[in-house]
């Protein structure tokens, strides 16, 4: 233990530790069941995807930067541009939001011990790290995907694309479905029943609200996904009829189904950003987030009325006018949420004593650069607009300030910020700022003349292009600014490991933050608290200094195993005490099974996918067999 | 319990049954996601179903229907019974459950075997999304006579939290079962 | 004759679920209408899309105004220090908002589905 007062007797936590330890070696992190070990998992894998679609866009950008280059020809570009987005979105973000920071964060925010369900937590990292390597590869056999991310029919039938491509992409995006969902259902239901006693649900973190709205929006929007790619391999493999007219379907269909999951996807993308967002700010405006009840209902509330404005990806599909107009006047609606959330999350630095440190110049950045890609977000639900300017470089530009400049910018303001937590050492805080100023100008040249280019008429997709268009220049300094850009990650990631071994060593609490993981040390315990806290306020650990009242007054050491307590949904209310699940190999082991399975199906060997299917079945039941003690 | 003070009464809505009534909530989407397909494909013929196939003829589809619902009666009674500790009549009920869920699935499987024959799905939209609407939820009837058969299994070794939060579980899954067939069988047979 | 206004609870869930719940039924009805007009076989339910959005609009709005009655009633009742009247006055406050920002997606989408015409003319 470190330089903390012990709340409990030296005897009682020894034998928390003893309880607690994870089993050693390679076997320990391959069995895992430990929230935090599997968040450290995922965000090494995330990062390693991150890279990948790094170098497939830098690939993309070298290609672009001069007229009629041949670095690589269209089919190759395809191929990129397609695993570029299919990594970023379902391999890196999603993945390194709600599988990094929120398996680590959740439990230790809501005074845990660990997830609701551990074993599943596992499951869906050894899902996840399956979904991404069984895409990549295709890259490997000469046949990634290549029909652009949303994979639209009919090109994406067999008639235009033959080959094994499509099918990666619909097994792969169906194998990553059910890790997220599985991610979800295990989220909402630690929140809803592991919160610590007194954390009624006004008493909890805005972050955690986030990742509610992420669960319950992944739970909604990931069937309609995960059916369009089931009706796409069913025409593709068995000749049936969905999207073509001939046989009586509508390529629509695709596009329909496509968008219901779509549309809420980039929402799922950008609410843990605004969940990271929130909780820096307070931090380090070091006071308490302006209409908090307000800032979380609008982070609910965008996952929400995200599912209803889809049609807006379908502008310039020949869809009736009456239903355009409708989608529209939604589309314009969405806007209210997070404009509330922006106003919040100024109106606190500006009424605040803000430091800026790495941290929230991160924020500073987020913040610029969602403005600017909303702004643009809203030009596109002028109907005309849009029909002029869909499939443009344009709606790329919109797409990279927000999903890059909103979404990203956070998540490495959020690797600074919580970098100590994890590791109990301080980040190299001047290097952190100047990697912020290359990444903010790196962003910003690789993106911004992306929206002129777009208006000059450059489309989306295109693997190269005439001189003498006016695009030239643009590309060029798009290139650029995307070098300047990877130089800012590595600079971000290299004081990350240099600081990792060299950083200063800090306490529990460096930054003063609010929320119970500042109260614990740093790294936690195994066993996360000593004293699982009885909570008063949604800054616990403000308000125990400030109003002088004690975390640890109910006492629940729990060092009789494996424990943690439940609460009742609403006003957390103690119920039971769970007894958790420790190291398991099952969830690998299943794991290994349903991707195998995935891998027979796209050989075509249905046989032996259903020998593969039953030993998962088989699994699943040697993982039940093993019982929580009953007290 | 291990700490003092804490109250007698478990949850009646533990992690475990929040776990399912998630799982469902998904499960559903995915259904309304099939039959929001078959509807939007029905709204866009011009005949549904198309020329040369004829509608579903009612009768058999209902009875079986009729039969999934009965199951509903022995599935909760299992779970009462294992709540007031009577292992062996809810193994019995289950069983029984099993058994009558069972022969519904074969009278589903030789109708599809029949409709099959009639419309093949790889000739029209209507086919294709008819037995993709009809192979989902037999499916998900597969996976709820495992389900209960495995329970039946555990509780010969007598009832605990663990295995009547799971059973607990199992009957709210049953339940969406037979409204999704309720569902199904609607559409199934709506358009005439 | 006097009602009896549900529990102080009940009006917090009623405040937070009627207004968006409206809304998803008014764009997914009104959706599936517009498919029913606007397809091959138009008339084949016998509905006209103005009366269907009009009647779906106002009907919604309606059940969005209750919603934000039941916020505002959950909040006044909820002044107790403590909980759970501070759980239920965070969701009030939040309801109340949410129903406002909710029926004027339902009117601004009800203008929006009933001042074209041809409504079913492709763009």
């Amino acid at each position: 233990m470190t330089a903390v007062d012990l709340p409990v007797g030296p005897q009682r936590v020894e034998r928390l530790e003893r309880i607690w330890t994870p089993r050693p070696g390679v076997l320990g992190w391959l069995t895992t069941t430990d929230h935090k070990r599997i968040g450290l998992l995922y965000l090494f894998a995330t990062l390693m995807f991150f890279a990948a679609g790094g170098v497939e866009a830098l690939t993309m950008r070298t290609q672009l930067a001069q007229a009629n280059e041949k670095l690589v020809g269209p089919g190759t570009f395809d191929e990129l541009l397609t695993m570029h987005g299919i990594t970023m979105i379902f391999l890196f973000i999603i993945p390194i939001t709600t599988g990094a920071f929120g398996n680590y964060l959740v439990p230790l925010m809501i005074g845990a011990r660990d997830m609701a369900f551990p074993r599943m937590n596992a499951l869906s990292f050894w899902l996840f790290l399956a979904s991404g390597c069984f895409l990549y590869a295709g890259f490997a056999l000469g046949a990634a995907p290549n029909a652009g991310w949303f994979d639209y029919v009919p090109l994406a039938l067999k008639q235009y694309d033959p080959g094994s491509n499509i099918d990666f992409y619909a097994l792969g995006l169906i194998l990553n479905g059910a890790s997220s969902t599985a991610a979800a259902i295990n989220f909402i239901a630690t929140i809803f029943k592991l919160r610590a006693p007194g954390m009624s649900l006004n008493r909890m973190p805005l972050f955690c609200y986030a990742v509610l709205a992420v669960a319950f929006a992944l739970l909604l929007a990931l069937p309609a996904l995960t059916l369009d790619c089931i009706f796409l391999e069913l025409q593709r493999r068995l000749g049936f009829h969905f999207f073509d007219v001939a046989g009586g379907g509508d390529p629509l269909l695709w596009q329909y189904l496509f968008w219901i999951f779509g549309h809420p996807e980039v929402y799922i993308i950008v609410l843990p950003a605004f969940g990271i967002a929130t909780s820096i700010i307070p931090t380090f405006a070091r006071r308490r987030m302006v209409a908090f009840p307000l800032v979380a209902m609008a982070e609910l509330l965008v996952a929400f009325i995200g599912f209803g404005v889809f049609a807006h990806h379908m502008f310039a599909t020949g869809l009736a006018t009456i239903t355009l107009v409708f989608f529209a006047a939604a589309s314009m609606l969405v806007v209210i949420p997070s404009t509330i959330q922006v106003y919040a999350w100024l109106l606190t630095v500006a009424t605040g004593a803000p430091r800026f440190r790495a941290p929230l110049l991160f924020i500073g950045g987020f913040v610029v650069f969602f403005v600017l890609g909303g702004l643009t977000g809203i030009m596109f639900t002028a109907i005309p607009f849009d029909q002029a300017l869909t499939d443009t470089y344009f709606v790329v530009a919109h797409f990279h300030f927000i999903i890059f400049g909103a979404a990203v910018f956070p998540i490495l303001g959020g690797l600074y910020y919580w970098f100590p937590k994890v590791t109990g050492r301080l980040y190299h805080e001047r290097l952190a700022i100047v990697s912020f100023w290359v990444t903010f100008v790196g962003t910003t040249l690789t993106f911004f003349p992306m929206h002129i280019v777009g208006l000059l008429g450059m489309t989306r997709r295109v693997y190269t292009y005439e001189p003498g268009l006016g695009w030239d220049a643009y590309n060029l300094a798009e290139t650029i600014g995307g070098f300047t850009l990877a130089a800012g990650l590595l600079l971000i990631l290299g004081n990350l490991v240099w600081s990792r071994f060299n950083g200063e060593p800090c306490g529990p609490d460096p930054f003063h933050g609010g929320t119970l993981e500042w109260t614990v040390p740093s790294p936690p315990p195994h066993y996360n608290f000593a004293v699982i806290p009885t909570v008063r306020s949604p800054y616990p650990n403000w308000d125990r200094t400030d109003a002088g009242y004690d975390l640890e007054r109910g006492g629940l050491v729990l060092d009789a195993g494996h424990e943690t307590p439940s609460t009742e949904v609403r006003d957390a209310r103690l119920e039971e005490i769970l007894s958790m699940p420790s190291e398991s190999p099952w969830p690998i082991v299943l794991a290994a099974c349903v991707v195998l399975a995935f891998v027979m199906l796209l050989a075509g060997h249905v046989l032996i996918t259903a020998v593969f299917g039953v030993l998962g079945a088989l699994t699943l039941g040697a993982w039940h067999l093993h019982e929580p003690e009953e007290t | 319990m291990t700490a003092a003070g804490l109250p007698a009464t478990a949850s009646s809505r533990p992690a475990g049954w929040w776990g399912m009534a998630l799982f469902i909530t998904t499960e559903a989407t995915l259904f309304g996601a099939i039959f929001s397909t078959y509807v939007y494909l029905w709204l866009r013929s011009p005949r549904w179903p198309p020329q040369g196939i004829a509608p579903t003829k009612p009768f058999y589809p209902l009875l079986l229907t009729a039969l999934l619902v009965a199951t509903s009666v022995p599935v909760h009674g299992a779970f009462r019974s294992a709540r007031a500790g009577a292992a062996g009549r809810a193994v019995a009920l289950l069983l029984l459950a099993v058994a009558v869920q069972c022969s519904y699935l074969a009278g589903q499987f030789v109708l599809f075997a029949h409709d099959l024959d009639r419309m093949p799905p790889d000739r029209s939209a209507y086919a294709s999304t008819y037995f993709t609407m009809l192979g989902t939820h037999h499916a998900h009837v597969v996976a709820g006579i495992a389900l209960e058969l495995w329970f039946a299994l555990r509780l010969t070794r007598g009832v605990n939290r663990y295995r009547l939060v799971g059973l607990h579980a199992t009957t709210l899954y049953w339940d969406f079962v037979i409204v999704a067939g309720l569902i199904l069988v609607a559409l199934q047979l709506a358009p005439r | 004759m006097k009602v009896r206004l549900p529990s102080t609870e009940a009006l917090q869930w009623i405040g937070l679920f009627t207004a968006p719940l409206a809304w998803t039924a008014q764009l997914v009805l009104g959706y599936g209408a517009t498919l029913a007009a606007c397809g091959p076989a138009p008339g084949r339910f016998g509905v006209s899309t103005v009366t269907w959005e009009a009647t779906l609009t106002a009907g919604a709005a309606v059940l969005a105004v209750g919603g934000e009655a039941a916020a505002i009633a959950a909040y006044r009742r909820s002044r107790r220090d403590g909980l759970p009247d501070e759980r239920r006055r965070f969701f009030a406050e939040a309801a109340m908002l949410a129903s406002i920002l909710f029926l004027l997606a339902i009117l601004l989408g009800g203008i929006a589905a009933t001042s074209e015409a041809p409504s079913c003319r492709q763009s």
